[in-house]
């Protein structure tokens, strides 16, 4: 990869990954509006407001760098995608909140549908709960990853280390 | 960045950061199961079963009716009950 084109990727892969953090936490603020609030049109807003950053934002912005930015930046790098642990536990986070963001779209679509007829009620509080362990929940992990990105902590895996003897040239 | 670059000394060793992360990891996989299975996660099973609002709403509603409680006038006409004023 070219110097000029690495830039570029690693530009994309930060703006994306904390542009996910962003609306991650902006996610977990209403979810906290939508269950504490006693006005129910401030309620009703909140959940239909989650419901169109979730599907604009943050599933665009947690599939861009897992599919695409990351695998770029590590395989085109001499970082490489497994040879770094904490490479791979960005790995590792990254898959698990997208995995945990894809079993809420249904409990999402819900409440949004809820909230648009107007008919959100007291059997609905558990889902409601639901939205602010899931997105806190997220909001850490991604706040750990970003952590990992910035400090770097050492250790090499028996993958990394194998392939950085291989690569050596004999002399 | 480059303070961190592959170094050919390393060891194989997992580093105790690793340790903790995979021990953090475990425990909240564990507490996303347990959750559950004790019903409190993914709520996909009841979704399905409410999609109108709840049936104590109603009761309450109609018990509050039928004590002569009324409602102001947006929320009276919304759902059909006696107006105040």
């Amino acid at each position: 990869m070219t110097p000029g084109l690495r830039k570029f990727v690693r530009t994309a892969h930060i703006t994306f990954t904390v542009g996910w953090l962003g609306m991650v936490a902006g996610f977990f603020a209403l979810a906290l509006v939508g269950l504490n609030s006693r006005d129910a049109q401030i309620v009703n807003a909140a959940y239909l407001a989650m419901k169109m950053i979730t599907w604009y934002v943050i599933v665009p912005f947690s599939f861009i760098p897992l599919l695409l930015t990351g695998p770029l930046l590590s395989l085109g790098t001499p970082w490489g995608l497994f040879r770094h642990y904490w490479i791979l536990a960005k790995l590792v986070i990254n898959i698990l909140s997208t995995l945990i963001l894809l079993v809420h779209l249904q409990p999402i679509n819900y409440l949004a549908r809820m909230a648009a007829e107007a008919a959100l009620s007291s059997a609905d509080r558990t889902l409601q709960i639901q939205m602010v362990i899931a997105s806190g929940a997220a909001l850490v992990a991604l706040l750990i990853a970003t952590g990992l990105a910035v400090y770097k902590p050492r250790g090499m895996t028996p993958f990394g280390w194998h392939k950085q003897y291989e690569e050596r040239p004999s002399s | 960045m480059s303070s961190n670059q592959p170094n050919r000394g390393s060891s194989p060793s997992v580093p105790p950061w690793v340790k903790v992360f995979v021990i953090i990891f475990i425990v909240i996989l564990a507490l996303v199961i347990a959750l559950h299975l004790m019903g409190f996660g993914f709520g996909s099973h009841r979704i399905s079963e409410v999609s109108s609002p709840s049936v104590v709403d109603t009761v309450d509603r109609v018990r509050l009716t039928s004590i002569g409680i009324k409602y102001p006038l947006q929320i009276a006409l919304t759902y059909n009950l006696p107006a105040t004023g």
